[in-house]
């Protein structure tokens, strides 16, 4: 499996718990992951070959759908024999659709159908919030309105819809209600396990993908020893017919292969690979043309038949490249600097602490008396209580020392971090700035020593006193509060915490502070 | 005195009810029994239990353990089961009283208790003893200054990209959705992208200088450009591009980083925080730390790639490693590193790597194949500090800061 791309979760004897990749909606049934273990073991080789052939049915698109879900393409297929599993594997692959092809079914989604219970044509149309019909698991008459606020899928994709005012809706000659795409199907057209035909609908807004999801689908109702028929859709003055598994062309050289995965292979093996991953390939001198199934919707580029060319050899047996040439390496000028930084608080007798760069209101302004005015907060946080970056480092000490209250003390703690603010002039409209705080929370903590530790580390790193000036930070005292400059440049700040914000944080020792610029905004 | 029958009797109580007044009584100490009969204990009938009794006495200030009598001790036994209830502790105290005149000495006889600066230079001309210690006695806890283990795992790992010929790259962290997705061929419909996997900041939108490489990188997701690709075939808008996201991967610093020295030869490496949009809890944190190398070359392989990372993972001290093909968006091929656990006796999932997409590094203008990887801190912290908890690493507990092993 693992030679497909397919990872084993877990191996109970006869079943195969798996997980495959994003990219490969088409491993979405066990037809599909069955179509690839078969050209693995050489069982069925090149590309699966079947033949639409032509239905009556039409599906008629109406003006009015255009501007709520434009597009809908659709394929009939008959000579089912479905049980219970393929029901499943049908809906399993639907959801799979739904959810990665079709972006939680913004870009499309499917509609399976029991063609007996549909008279054709079918008209792909727009009705008000008020129309009527009864949808799948319900016993009643609902409006648009009702389903979409009332019922489990309405509540679930109603926000597709939001602000229309027409819906989209499919519906046969007689009137009879298939779907309210992308939200839920009516119940008249339900599948069963006596369904023998089915006819199915791909609406959305992405016509590429909606075709690859048909495709997709097309390729599982062949697996499953069913027949596909193509459906005519007129929209306006064009129509197509749909499903379209025309195969696309692509080549590829032994360079090619080479390049990307450093192994030496003839083109022999290349085609064998190749086969064996179900596409067709003819060698034309050194190239190969490889022809590219419409359902392999992961194939964009030639380097993504060069990686399956590599499950043919067998990543197993690629062999590390260790041949690398010399370099020299080296440590930014930002870690020299804040590493100088930290060496020096630790040696100070400073435990460094690390927090988040997110911070809890609370955390970062109410608690240090401060408003979030000029706070920068992230979109739609999941976890509410970490939802400002923090403009400084101070407040996420004093939360620290205040969940330590029961550790001996003295605590000394410091912490280097980016600090955020708003910067009109910066490329992304937030500045950033690497700081260091520290803090001493002991029996006494008078302002000296926490002045005596800025002056150290001042003088270690730049080799001169720093200035001093009287500030007022709402959280350190009156007339113990200093702003600290260095060439005429404001850079830090220090003091002894006022006595509320302690009780706040629910430290119960004095603690003096202090938080310095380390390197401006990059 | 009186006989069991005649007191049941007057209680009127079944036998049951009996035996048990009978039996609470009695370890109340009320009554005692004697020779089959049953006798009262004390004049005056004080109907708070004896627990109650013995925690009004404490409670009036602390008493010593000696002071206790047996009943209270047995009391005390019953109340030091129940939590929170009451604590024993035990001090030791010692009588210190001044005579007018030394007469003995400690083991060893007199001498000098502290040596200052005087008895220093005294030495130099009288011979001066000093008294023996106590040196079986309990020391003062120090706590040295240390760096937090997350940080002292990150400069192993520095030393490694290092001494492996690797420049670290610093850079934002917030970046324009540009470099975190749009130049690394993620589609902009991509889950990824979406408010409930990434954090945007509120009302900041960012600038991207570079017109001819937005339009390149627009050409490539539409219909692959000039890079051979078909491209995501979709329509590319930029505003999308210019959305400042919290980066969700190190990876941004490594694509600015390419589309600056598109022509060099380079091996790069980035540490630093990476934000997602994740509920926190025992395995998921919103954010973390990322490690990441980068190597552009010229015909570097996928060949390369295993040789680059076995040599790293062994520096980081795994010895096993393997290499699992996988799919990630901006790489192909695609491969998941394993390294195997001593401890857990089993291989685990240790990052992702691949060699960038043409999608990626043509429209950045680079001719070199680039090969990345890179995983998550956090997860090798975990085993190291042997934590089963993501929270705890980020917890700042002085118990564990000031009590994790220094040399591993």
């Amino acid at each position: 499996m693992v030679s497909l791309g397919i990872h084993v979760e877990s191996d109970l004897g006869d079943i195969l718990r798996l997980e495959y990749d994003p990219n490969r909606p088409d491993y979405s049934t066990d037809y599909g992951i069955a179509r690839a273990v078969k050209g693995k073991l050489g069982l069925e080789l090149g590309l699966p070959k079947h033949k639409i052939t032509h239905s009556e049915w039409e599906v008629l698109v109406d003006s009015r759908v255009k501007s709520v879900r434009p597009f809908i393409v659709a394929m009939i297929a008959r000579g089912l024999n479905l049980d219970e599993e393929d029901i499943r594997q049908l809906i399993g692959m639907q959801e799979d659709l739904h959810e990665g092809l079709g972006r939680k079914r913004r870009k499309l989604a499917i509609g399976l159908h029991d063609t007996r219970l549909i008279k054709p044509y079918i008209r792909y149309s727009a009705v008000d919030s008020n129309f009527k019909f009864i949808p799948l698991n319900s016993q009643r008459k609902m409006t648009v309105l009702e389903i979409l606020r009332d019922t489990e899928q309405g509540k679930k994709y109603s926000a597709l819809l939001e602000g229309k005012s027409a819906f989209p809706i499919l519906v046969d000659k007689n009137g009879v209600v298939l779907s309210l795409p992308p939200i839920i199907n009516g119940s008249a057209t339900m599948v069963t396990t006596t369904t023998r035909e089915l006819f199915i609908d791909v609406t959305g807004h992405d016509l590429e993908a909606m075709k690859s999801a048909l495709a997709i689908i097309s390729e599982v109702i062949w697996d499953m020893g069913a027949s596909v028929e193509s459906v005519k859709v007129v929209d306006g003055k064009t129509s197509q017919r749909t499903p379209d598994t025309t195969p696309r062309k692509a080549t590829l050289s032994k360079d090619d292969v080479f390049a990307v995965l450093g192994i030496d292979l003839p083109v022999e093996d290349i085609k064998r690979s190749l086969l064996k991953t179900r596409f067709d390939v003819s060698i034309k001198g050194n190239r190969l043309i490889v022809t590219v199934p419409r359902y392999r919707v992961d194939i964009l580029h030639k380097v993504d038949l060069v990686e399956e060319v590599g499950y043919g050899f067998g990543y197993e047996n690629l062999t590390p490249d260790t041949a690398f040439p010399y370099s020299k390496g080296r440590i930014s000028s930002e870690t020299v600097l804040t590493e100088s930084f930290r060496r020096l608080a630790v040696g100070l007798g400073f435990q460094e602490v690390m927090t988040f760069s997110l911070k809890s209101l609370d955390t970062q302004y109410i608690n240090v008396g401060k408003t979030a005015f000029d706070g920068l907060r992230v979109e739609s946080s999941k976890t509410k209580t970490y939802e400002y970056l923090r403009d400084s480092l101070t407040p996420g000490i004093l939360e620290v020392l205040g969940d330590n209250v029961h550790e001996p003390y003295p605590q000394k703690l410091f912490e280097i971090g980016v600090c955020f603010r708003k910067d009109p002039e910066s490329e992304t409209g937030v500045g950033e700035e690497t700081r260091i705080a520290g803090a001493i929370a002991a029996d006494v903590a008078p302002f000296s020593d926490i002045k005596s530790v800025v002056d150290s580390l001042i003088e270690k790193i730049y080799g001169c006193v720093p200035s001093y000036s009287r500030i007022t930070l709402p959280y350190l005292l009156d007339g113990r509060a200093a702003a600290v400059s260095l060439n005429r440049k404001q850079i830090g700040n220090l003091g002894e915490v006022k006595p509320s914000v302690l009780r706040t944080f629910k430290i119960k020792m004095p603690v003096s502070v202090f938080e310095l610029s380390i390197r401006e905004s990059i | 005195m009186i006989s069991f029958q005649k007191l049941k009797e007057i209680s009127k109580m079944s036998d049951s009810e009996f035996n048990a007044a009978l039996g609470r009584a009695k370890i109340q100490g009320i009554i005692s029994i004697e020779d089959g009969g049953i006798v009262r204990k004390g004049e005056r009938f004080d109907d708070r239990l004896p627990e109650e009794r013995l925690l009004e006495t404490v409670g009036r200030g602390e008493r010593e353990y000696e002071s206790l009598n047996e009943d209270e001790r047995k009391v005390l036994e019953r109340l030091l089961k129940r939590p929170g209830m009451i604590e024993l502790t035990e001090t030791r105290s010692t009588l210190v009283k001044l005579t007018r005149q030394p007469t003995v000495s400690f083991e060893g006889g007199l001498g000098e208790t502290v040596v200052t600066p005087q008895l220093i230079k005294e030495d130099a001309v009288r011979n001066i003893t000093f008294s023996k210690i106590d040196i079986f006695a309990p020391s003062k806890a120090v706590y040295p200054g240390r760096e937090h283990p997350i940080n002292r795992l990150i400069n192993e790992i520095r030393i490694v990209w290092v001494s492996m010929g690797f420049e670290e790259i610093y850079g934002a962290i917030v970046q324009p959705s540009f470099w975190v997705f749009d130049a690394l061929f993620t589609p902009q419909d991509h889950p990824a992208r979406e408010m409930q996997d990434s954090l945007y900041v509120l009302g900041s939108t960012s600038k991207v200088s570079d017109i001819k490489l937005l339009q390149r990188v627009r050409a490539t997701h539409e219909n692959g450009w000039k890079t051979g690709s078909i491209g995501w075939r979709y329509k590319w808008s930029k505003a999308e591009s210019i959305r400042s996201v919290l980066r969700t991967h190190t990876t941004a610093l490594s694509s600015r980083y390419l589309a600056q020295n598109p022509d060099k030869e380079s091996r790069i490496f980035s540490i630093g925080r990476v934000f997602r949009n994740e509920n926190l809890d025992a395995t998921h944190l919103f954010e973390f730390t990322q490690i990441e190398g980068v190597v552009s070359e010229k015909g570097a392989t996928a060949r390369r790639l295993l040789g680059y990372m076995s040599q790293f993972y062994k520096g980081l001290g795994f010895d096993d490693v393997r290499f699992v093909p996988t799919y990630f968006p901006y790489t192909e091929p695609s491969f998941e590193p394993q390294v195997y656990s001593k401890e857990l006796h089993q291989w685990i999932e240790l990052g992702g790597s691949g060699v960038f997409r043409p999608e990626v590094v043509i429209p950045l203008g680079v001719k070199n194949n680039v090969l990345a990887w890179g995983f998550g801190l956090e997860r090798m912290a975990l085993l190291r500090y042997k934590l089963s908890d993501i929270r705890d690493l980020y917890s700042n507990s002085l118990k564990w800061l000031r009590g994790v092993r220094e040399y591993p």
